[in-house]
Order: structure tokens, then sequence, then C-alpha cells
């Protein structure tokens, strides 16, 4: 295998899908579309039912799959001859001038986008966090189990990365194939430009539709994305593919189109679940997109049914797996997304599809800032291109020709190209009603039906204003290709300049430019650690530390930071997290305190610090990157080998000796305040500042070793009170930390000095209702102040905390 | 590909067409135009950087 063959192998797949696809009644735009739709279904299909037998490996995927090529060229040559093979190959006819010149510049673009691929290492958080994490974890384990990556990230469906592994396996698998990763997303870019050529060609905008191609591969997101791993690109081409052969359906009124939009459609639902929303307006106009009034929407359903079985095929080929997955493993498909209609939960899940406001605001200041955001699109404060956004100026010239579009399609009853157009405000509305992450790179899809709109205006206009119109376009396009030149990748200058005075850029030198000594320490680990298994801390960026022979298997213990995701077994305890690593035999723990977390560390942070006897450095880049070997003593073995390390409740009594360790305690949340947690004697000093007069609080959290607390009536612990007058609750909470119950302490009511504080576990001040005494988990002290606009400071001292039944032993301080 | 006169937009509709694209992409440019400036000062930095050694 080397970096070549997935590319020699995509091409020898297209030869033989295109000998057949070829004889379908299409133009040959179109039949490149159904050729890359299936050979993409292919790829996706061929690695599930490999990985599902556990058999996901480089030469089962070529045997399988040059099988399927050489099957075809076979059969076709058996049906229709041997001279049949070299007819009608996709062949340059009639190309105008102007379309000879755009092609030449679309491929120095690409070329140079290519070259770039070709030192630059995949880089963006989202590769190296969770796409690459799955590609390696399908490598190493030679299946499509996903990466436990301790967020949402294990349940989404994996079509993109799917086509990742398919250039890293039959690349290689090594350190070669890896480097050309990047270029999962090029043919993608390309696609998607054809997919807006034929669609204009269907509408029957010929005017300017050369144009179609280079404006919409001209993007600046377009570029800058195709030089990573991330899947909006690949996604964009599968939409507009599917919008191509609905389309096609309904000019055609054939079957065979909408199956290809089905295999479309699936793929994208498999690529992105939020497509589940986004990809109504390709439902609208399937439903709308015709005169109804001469066809009836339940004769043509009517006259759909016995294909049903078929299509929903061809849906499932690429987003069946995945939804099945989830289905199994959570109850719900569409898990982390939970559904809930009318206060009906018809799927339960983590997300509710509440948006992040600090993600938007990477973009604008407010929800509003949108409406002008297309003039401006700003990233961080000023003018930006990025992985994230970048529509270009031909997306604002097509959005303004999309809104006459819409009027004059609309008065004339031209409903094809009317819901066409609808598409974009339709996914403009869905993204900002249902998407978490404002980002505009998830509707990128929608710079193909502006061109689309950019082309009806054209074609409705005399020849001097379509003039007019060609060169703002054309000005459009060469603005993008100036400002985002520069945006391709990050560090481009010195890629550059490396490789103009070396003829090569080391991985080092890229990765050591974009993280710094984290950098560095990523390539020391793929260098050099092999066959281990690594335990990272911080839960960001470890694809690498699969090393690149992906020899390494890795392992997140999640602790409290995951409390979202109820089937995860997380630490809250430094005991457990021990177990935990002895038990995944962890050689070695990548420990990364980046600065933006280091003012509250994690708890193993805090744990590894406080236990520094317990572990050997290994290397260390900065105080905050250090690999460290866990040592364990014989006694600790024996007691995680023998069943004595679970807990024993004796006496109806249980006592908290860890939470006396100021160690065991970790600030959670300060909400306009401060908080300090330190040692006091054998107790643990909390201490907090409020500095605003509004509702300042803040909260500190412990784990518990024994969780089942069904046999209990009470909490009690130790509390001392000096000074401070403000609310203190305890919140118990279980795995989902949705659930809990609190129990409320007003501190100036406590005589000053030691009280003994008791909570009847069944008399909380509330609890949720699936909270249960079976799974306790997490302790919270939420301080608050009293009354809200207080400024000012306080503190506590806190320790021995007991569960104990009704009748069981107290003991005073 | 000419079309028909009768499906041609009006021509005053066309003009504020083509009046309100132009001030658009002017509007645009003068946003990003420091992106202009950024790709222009990149190309002088590799060109000073390559050629200055050979001068």
């Amino acid at each position: 295998m080397t970096v070549l063959t997935p590319w020699l192998l995509d091409l020898l797949l297209f030869f033989s899908h295109w000998l057949w696809v070829r004889r379908l009644p299409y133009p040959t735009d179109q039949k490149i579309l159904a050729v890359l739709i299936i050979l993409s279904a292919q790829k996706v299909v061929s690695q599930i039912l490999l990985g599902f037998f556990s058999l996901l490996t480089a030469d089962a995927l070529l045997i399988l799959n040059l099988s399927i090529g050489i099957f075809l060229i076979i059969t076709c040559v058996l049906r229709y001859g041997f001279r049949s093979m070299c007819q009608e190959l996709p062949g340059i006819r009639s190309i105008s001038l102007g379309s000879w010149l755009f092609t030449l510049l679309i491929g120095a673009v690409y070329g140079y986008i290519l070259f770039l691929n070709t030192f630059v290492p995949p880089f963006d958080w989202d590769s190296l966090t969770y796409h690459l994490t799955d590609v390696f974890s399908f490598a190493s384990n030679q299946s499509v189990s996903s990466f436990q990556f301790p967020w949402i990230q294990p349940y989404f469906p994996k079509v993109g990365e799917l086509l990742v592994s398919w250039l890293y396996l039959l690349g290689g698998g090594d350190k070669a194939a890896f480097l050309l990763l990047n270029t999962v997303q090029l043919p993608y870019a390309l696609m998607g430009g054809v997919a807006v050529y034929s669609a204009a060609k269907i509408l029957g905008l010929q005017k300017g539709a050369f144009l179609a191609i280079p404006l919409y591969v001209l993007t600046p997101l377009i570029m800058i994305q195709t030089l990573t791993c991330m899947v909006d690109v690949i996604a964009a081409a599968f939409f507009l593919t599917a919008l191509v052969f609905l389309l096609s359906y309904r000019i055609t009124n054939r079957f065979l189109d909408l199956h290809f939009a089905a295999i479309g459609f699936g793929l994208l639902i498999g690529t992105k679940f939020t497509f589940l929303y986004l990809s109504w307006p390709l439902i609208i106009f399937f439903l709308l997109g015709t005169d109804r009034s001469k066809i009836p929407l339940v004769g043509e359903l009517y006259r759909l049914m016995p294909k049903m079985v078929t299509l929903l095929l061809c849906v499932a080929l690429g987003s069946g797996f995945w939804l099945t997955r989830n289905s199994m493993s959570t109850g719900n498909p569409i898990y982390p997304i939970q559904l809930r209609i009318a206060g009906i939960t018809f799927f339960d899940g983590p997300i509710d599809l509440k948006f992040s406001e600090p993600h938007e605001q990477r973009f604008v200041d407010s929800k509003w800032g949108w409406f002008i955001y297309p003039f401006k699109e700003t990233y961080g404060g000023g003018p930006w291109y990025s992985n994230w956004n970048g529509f270009g100026p031909q997306f604002l010239v097509g959005l303004i020709s999309t809104l006459f579009a819409l009027v004059y399609a609309g008065r004339r009853k031209e409903y094809e190209r009317f819901w066409v157009f609808m598409i974009l405000p339709l996914s403009i509305v869905l993204w900002l009603y249902f998407n978490p992450y404002r980002e505009p790179r998830y509707i990128s899809a929608i710079c193909g039906i502006a061109i689309l709109g950019f082309l009806y205006t054209l074609k409705h206009l005399t020849p001097i204003t379509s003039r007019i119109l060609k060169g703002v376009a054309m000005a459009a396009m060469a603005f993008s290709l100036v400002a985002s030149a520069w945006l391709l990748v990050t560090h481009e200058t010195l890629v550059l300049k490396t490789y103009l005075d070396r003829g090569e850029v080391p991985l080092e030198t890229y990765y050591r430019a974009e993280f710094g000594s984290l950098g560095e320490a990523f390539v020391w680990m793929g260098e050099n650690i092999r066959n281990s298994t690594i335990a990272f801390t911080f839960s960001e960026l470890p694809a690498l530390l699969y090393g690149w022979d992906h020899s390494n298997k890795l392992t997140f213990i999640p602790t409290t930071e995951s409390s979202h995701f109820k089937n995860l077994t997380r630490a809250v305890t430094y005991k457990a997290w021990r177990r935990l690593l002895f038990e995944a035999k962890v050689d070695y723990i990548f420990y990364w305190l980046p600065d933006f977390v280091s003012k509250h560390p994690y708890p193993a942070s805090v744990w590894i610090h406080s236990y520094p006897d317990d572990f050997e450095v290994v290397k260390s880049w900065t105080p905050g990157i250090i690999l460290y070997k866990p040592i364990y003593t014989d006694t600790e073995i024996a007691s995680f080998l023998s069943a004595q390390s679970e807990a024993r409740v004796s006496d109806k009594t249980l006592s908290f000796a860890d939470l006396n360790d100021p160690a065991s305690w970790f600030i959670e949340y300060e909400k306009e305040s401060k908080l300090k947690i330190e040692k006091s004697s054998d107790a643990v000093r909390y201490s907090w500042s409020f500095y605003t007069l509004e509702n300042d609080y803040g909260e500190i959290t412990a784990g518990f070793e024994q969780t089942d607390w069904s046999w209990a009536h009470v909490l009690e612990f130790d509390l001392f009170r000096a000074d401070a007058a403000d609310r203190l609750y305890v919140y118990l909470k279980g795995k989902d930390s949705r659930e809990h119950e609190r129990f409320l302490i007003h501190l100036g009511q406590l005589p000053q000095g030691w009280n003994r504080v008791t909570l009847d576990l069944y008399v909380p001040l509330s609890k949720t209702k699936k909270f249960s005494l079976a799974e306790v988990e997490t302790i919270h002290l939420v301080v608050d102040d009293e009354p809200d606009s207080r400024l000012g400071s306080g503190s506590i001292l806190f320790g021995n905390f007991r569960l104990r039944t009704i009748d069981g032993e107290h003991s005073d301080r | 590909m000419d079309t028909p006169s009768r499906d041609l937009l009006p021509k005053s509709v066309q003009w504020w067409i083509v009046f309100l694209v132009v001030t658009a992409l002017g509007v645009y440019i003068y946003f990003h135009w420091p992106l202009v400036a950024m790709t222009g000062s990149a190309i002088w930095e590799l060109l000073e950087w390559v050629l200055l050694p050979k001068l």
C-alpha cells in the first residue's frame, strides 16, 4: 500500500461504475454525480460491512472493493463487448474559451491547495479531537466502533470519518498516509461545484452556467475547509447532489432519479445529524416543488408506494447503520439530540438543542447581527475567513439576486425554481432556530443555491445588464481568491518559507508553530511511544497519541466533566480513577493542563499533583504538559484485584473520610465570585468572596466511591461557621447531573462555632423526578450571597461526612 | 442564449438589481479590504525573503 493506493482504487472504481452509469439517460455532468454518489456509498457501506465483522483492514478493504470494480468491468464487457469500454468516457466536447480559462484557474487554485495539503498535516480542533480519533479507532479495532470521546461525538454518524479512513487504511496506515488525510474533502469541493452546474442546467439556466462551478469552488469557506478533515464540504456536496436528482425527478418523473436522490440524502444524514432538520428544505422542495393542482401530492405518494422499500434502502445505505447503532445503545436513534414536541418527549437525550451563545459570539454580537453578516463576515471581531465561515462576496451577490428570483419565480408560478430558491431562506431559518452552534459552515450548501438565484436573475436581464452582473460575479470571485489566499492554512508563510528553504516541511515544524510545546509533545509521542495504552487527561486533540501506526490504545477516563452522559463509566474520586487506570492497563498518562483551564484544574490534574509519589515523570515539556507512568504498590494492586476495595457498609453507618481532604474537592463554577478550597487541620476550609450586586454564587464538588445510598436515611457533617451568613445549598447528584435533590442551609441561622448538620435524605428542599438514592455520585456545595446584592467574603470549615440510617450511631466532634 | 423579451425583467428592476449588487459588492470589499492587504503584505514578505539573499 502507498499513499496513492486509495486514489488509484478510486480511479478504477470510478471507471467501473462509469461503464454502467454512462448508459443512463443523463447528461455527462449528472452521470459524473451519479458515479460519485454511488462510489461514496460503496466506500461507506464496504467499511461498515467489514467493520461489523471486525474485519476492517486495508487488505480486506482493498480486496473487497477491487473485486467489486473488476466484477463491474467484466460484466460490462460480457454484456456489451470489449470495444464499448473505450467509448463515451467523460470527455471534452465543445467547451468555450471562458470555460477553459475557468478550468485552468480552478486547476491552478486546487493544485495549490493540493500542494499545501501534502505539507500541512491535520491540524484543526475537530479533526484532531474527534474525527481522527474515530479513524484511528477504526484502524486499531478493525471495526467501526467510535472512540469513546467523553462528550456527544461518539453518537454522531461517521460517513465523513469512513471517507477519511478509506484514505488512511488504503494509504498504508502510517505517517505518510496521515499527512495526506486532509485531501479527503478535495473531490467533494469539486463535486459540489458540478452539482450546482447540473442544477442550473436542469432549471434551464444555461446563460452564464459556466460561472457556476468557479463561483462555488472558489468560495473562501470551501477552499479553506478543503484543507482539513472536517465534513461540511462533503455534506454540502451530498446536499446539492440530492437536490440535482430531486430536480431531475421533477422534470423527468423517473424513479431512478429519486433513488439517486435518496442515496445522496442518506449519505447527507450519515455525514451530519444536523441535516435531520437542515435537510427539510429538500423535503419541502419535493412536496411543493411542482404544480400541485396538476400533480396532486396524494396521487404522487400513492404512485411512489411500491418503490418505498427500495427508496428507504437507498436512504439507509448512508444513514441506517448510525441510526440503528444509536437506537440499540441508547434507545434514541438520533442521540444525543432530544426530541420534544408539545411537551411530549419522543426521544430522550442530553442535548435539548439550546444554542451556544459563545459560539455565536465568535461571529456576531447578537442574533440580529446575522442580518448584516453576509456583508461583514466577521470572526473574532474583524473580517475573517476560516474553517467555520467565509461565504465570500459571491454569496452576497447571489443572495440579493435570489431575493429577486424568489419574487419573480413566485409571480410566474415557476414552482420548481421557486422552491429551489426557497431552500436558501428556509435553511437559514432552520439553522437560526435549531442549530446549537450557529456557525455558517453548517449551511454552506446555500452558497450553491445563491449561485442558482444569481443565474436565474442573469437569465432575465438584457445583454448590457447581464454583462455588468457577470462582471460583478467575476470581480467577487477574484476578490474571494485574493482575500482568502493567505488564510488557506494557518502559518501559510512559514509553510512556504520552510518548503523553499528545505524542500520539505517537517511535521514538527508545523505542529510547533500551531500548538507550541504541545505540538512538540504530540510529535515526540507519535515517534517514540508504540504498542502502549495511553490515558489522556484533557479531552481535546488526542488523535496524535495513537502514534503514526495507530499501534497505541487510547483511553479517557471521564471524571466530573462528563456528567451528562450516563452510559460512560466515570471516576469521581481518586481511588476510583486509580482503579480504572489499572483496569484499563494504562502504561502512560498524557497530562495536559491548557492555560485556559489552569485556573480551575480538572480532577485528574488535582489528583496527580496531590499524590506525586504515585506517578513517575517520563518526559516533561512544560509544567502543564507531562508524560507520566502510573506506579502501583503491591498493596494497591492487591486491593484492586480483590473485592475489598468495594464499599463496606457496617453498623448502618458509612463515613466519607476522603471528603476531609481538600484534594477531593473541585471548584465547579464561579458566578461573579471567587472560591478557595484549603486544608485546615482535619477539615476543609471553603472560602468565597462575592463581587457584584447581582446574584453571585459558587459551587464546589466532590465524588463518592459508594453510590448506593438506598439503605441510608440521613447525611450528616460537621460545619464550622464563623461569621458567614450566606445560603449554602447542598446538592446530591446521580450519574446524570440533571437528576438531583437539594437542601438549603441558612448559615446565618446556625450558631457560631462547630455544628452538626443533619440532612434527612427523604425530606429535601426539592428533588427531580428521576433522582434515586440508589445512585448518588457527587455532592455539590453551592454558596449563594444573602442578600443577592451582598458584596464581601465568607468562609466555613466542614468535614466528617457520614451517612447513616435513622437509628445509626452518632459521633459528635 | 437569448431570453425572449417577454421573460426579461422590467428595465428599471434590472438596473435596481445592478445598483444593489454593485453597491453590496462595494460595501463587502470595503469591509474586507484588510484581508487583501494581508495577502499583499504576506506575498511581499515572501518575495523579500526569497529575493533579498540573491541581491
